[in-house]
């Protein structure tokens, strides 16, 4: 039997898989083409660059985290909306990616992550021999 | 203008399922504090009260110095600005936008309490945090006497 691809029609470009077990919020995320390179910014404010964990696998880009909650006790909060706990954000790429380029900046709050995409063409070069 | 998601041709129904989704992470406050939000949307924010002071954190991500601002004005805390997006004009290579932008206002009552004049506002890696230190007796406290 086949296996499908997709289990259901998505965007064919960028697509989000269902979140991992056991998360606690999902960061907003953009998601943007262009021609050499896909970029995803996260909205994930109040963490360090290494709080962040990037995997690109077979052409799945994973960022996932944890932003601790705040630390007094609960009974000194008054209102608590803001998330905490672990995140985690999948997207698949339509094309083929670059996946030893990738790289990635947190810059007030937002993680930017560059995915280049891969030369599907390669161009041959031919060496001529000249014919007197 | 405010930005709209971005909602690519040819998309499955379904899609708008996950949108739904999205939006049980929104804010959900209890709290006396008078939250209000106007315009556009508005961000998540924790407060914190002890003797002290109040702290109120927001989640304001990407801000830049000049689009924010923040006062006080007859005992309530106003923090309003606008989140740009960044690539007006290549939105139509997104091909999903999430995050939102444009302008927000949240206003909240303080209490009595509030030293106005100390108040200290700090913005680092998307998030504001605004100290607002507590006198001892409320401004117009007034004892009176019983003859």
């Amino acid at each position: 039997m086949r296996m499908l691809r997709y289990h259901y029609p998505v965007s064919p470009a960028v697509a989000e898989r269902r979140p991992q077990p056991q998360i606690d919020w999902s960061p907003r995320a953009d998601a943007q083409e262009t021609a050499t390179e896909y970029v995803v910014r996260v909205d994930a404010p109040g963490l360090a660059e290494s709080d962040f964990d990037i995997q690109l696998d077979r052409g799945v880009l994973t960022v996932s985290g944890e932003r601790k909650a705040p630390e007094a006790e609960d009974a000194s909060y008054v209102l608590r909306e803001r998330s905490a706990g672990r995140f985690s954000r999948r997207f698949r790429f339509a094309g083929k990616v670059d996946a030893d380029n990738v790289s990635a900046r947190y810059e007030k709050g937002v993680l930017e992550v560059y995915v280049p995409k891969a030369e599907t063409i390669r161009k041959v070069p031919v060496e001529y021999e000249t014919v007197q | 203008m405010s930005l709209t998601r971005y909602n690519p041709r040819g998309l499955a129904p379904w899609f708008d399922f996950d949108r739904l989704f999205e939006d049980f992470d929104r804010p959900l406050g209890v709290a006396p504090f008078r939250g209000g939000a106007e315009a556009g949307w508005a961000p998540a924010v924790d407060v914190f009260e002890d003797d002290k002071e109040i702290v109120l954190t927001a989640d304001l991500p990407d801000m830049d110095q000049k689009d924010l601002d923040i006062h006080v004005e007859d005992n309530h805390l106003t923090i309003k600005g606008e989140r740009k997006f960044e690539n007006e004009e290549k939105k139509d290579q997104y091909h999903r936008i999430e995050r939102r932008y444009g302008s927000f206002q949240r206003t909240f009552a303080l209490p009595d309490t509030v030293d106005a004049d100390n108040i200290g506002a700090k913005y680092d890696k998307g998030v504001l945090k605004v100290t607002l230190p507590k006198l001892d007796k409320p401004k117009n406290a007034r004892t009176i006497q019983v003859k």
